[in-house]
């Protein structure tokens, strides 16, 4: 039995409300012709759909006008009505339809073709942008290089001018020259170095 | 949410069956023998559970004719699925509670756009002068059960006018047990502010 007054509640008003009424004792049956209509209006409901696909086609999936101005729906006639000129130019109209229709094939194929070149041509920028964005291995080491050459020499130029001590800025040249001959700091090691081995040949 | 029970409608292949002594194409599904004898006895076992269930949910209200049909007819097309994990009671549960649901939609839908018909709303029973009283109640219980959202109202009726576990609850509206408890403390909050004076009566 229920203590909580709102169960209890609910159950009152439960009974309070009373049964719902009776069903149809033959309930089965009912069950089994409301499936059958509903599986009735299901097939029609398709064939319905189906005609009016049709009746579309009909419509608006003729052949295009015919270049003589007349309307593209070629009439069958029994064969003994037929007109021989008639003949001639239905199947001279049939031949030419059937030369446009491959034209516009061609046409189309060609698009395709072309829209599947430039996308192959994105897919490939796209990929080279990406490898640019990433940077060079190569190149960091040789940014690398480069600046522990320029220390150097910023060194060597600073011992030569700012304390005149001419004999340790060669050495630090020298070791610019040895350590990173490829560089540009290289270069103006060995210029500075002519410069100074010149200097002291005049004061000697 | 569809309810995870409720199985999608087929069709299956069989031979048509016989009903009530004269030859009968079977619906929307051609079943064996044993299947209708299946089918007719589901629904003679299980009419009466089915409408009083599709009755509490629908807010007592006398429509529950149209209701047991759609669930028996669910029923009959997928018998041949019924996988035996559940129990029957269990599935046909879970198609009215589908079911009630649809058709409170459809209703909403009616109401708004088209009319707004009298309701066949059950009356409470009793004598002439205590029933004015249960009358009022009964109505406030009535209009704040149809106040809750339909996921709320369900798990209600479920547990405490069917009188489930709250594990098979859980199953027949293939949520988890904690999601049927915290559906039924917001349900109980919800209906405990809406009917506070008739509760502390």
């Amino acid at each position: 039995m229920a203590t909580d007054p709102l169960e209890k509640l609910l159950r009152r008003a439960d009974a309070l409300a009373g049964l719902p009424s009776a069903l149809p004792a033959d309930l089965p049956r009912r069950v089994r012709h409301l499936a059958e209509r509903r599986r009735r209006v299901r097939i029609a409901g398709s064939a319905a759909a189906a005609a009016c696909l049709a009746a579309f086609l009909l419509l608006y999936g003729v052949p295009a006008p015919r270049p003589d101005g007349g309307d593209g729906v070629v009439q069958v006639t029994p064969q003994h009505e037929a007109q021989p000129g008639e003949a001639l130019a239905d199947a001279e109209w049939v031949r030419a339809e059937i030369a446009r229709l491959r034209a516009e094939g061609d046409l189309r194929m060609e698009i395709v073709r072309r829209i599947l070149a430039i996308q192959q041509q994105q897919a490939r920028l796209a990929e080279l942008e990406r490898e640019l964005a990433q940077p060079d291995p190569l190149r960091l080491a040789q940014a690398q290089v480069e600046e522990a050459a320029s220390i150097l020499v910023h060194h060597a130029e600073r011992l030569h001018r700012t304390f005149d001590l001419q004999a340790s800025a060669i050495d630090s040249y020298r070791r610019t020259i040895d350590l990173f001959p490829q560089t540009r700091s290289a270069q103006t090691a060995r210029a500075r170095l002519v410069e100074l081995q010149a200097k002291q040949g005049d004061s000697s | 949410m569809k309810v995870a029970m409720a199985h999608t409608l087929s069709t299956a292949t069989g031979t048509p069956s016989h009903h009530g002594g004269a030859a009968e194409k079977s619906p929307g599904v051609s079943q064996t023998g044993s299947e209708t004898v299946e089918f007719e006895r589901m629904v003679s076992d299980h009419r009466e559970r089915v409408a009083r269930l599709a009755y509490r949910l629908l807010g007592w209200r006398d429509e529950v004719e149209d209701v047991v049909q759609e669930v028996f007819l669910a029923a009959l097309r997928n018998l041949g699925r019924f996988r035996a994990d559940s129990t029957r009671s269990t599935w046909l549960t879970a198609i009215t509670v589908n079911k009630c649901r649809s058709h409170l939609r459809r209703r909403l839908l009616r109401l708004r756009f088209f009319e707004r018909s009298p309701q066949r709303v059950a009356r409470p029973v009793g004598g002439a002068e205590e029933a004015a009283l249960e009358r009022e109640s009964f109505e406030q219980v009535r209009r704040a059960l149809q106040k809750l959202p339909a996921r709320y109202r369900e798990v209600v009726v479920l547990r405490y006018l069917e009188e489930m576990p709250i594990a098979e609850i859980a199953e027949v509206l293939g949520i988890f047990r904690n999601a049927v408890e915290v559906r039924l403390n917001r349900a109980r909050a919800r209906l405990r502010a809406d009917l506070a004076v008739l509760v502390e009566q």
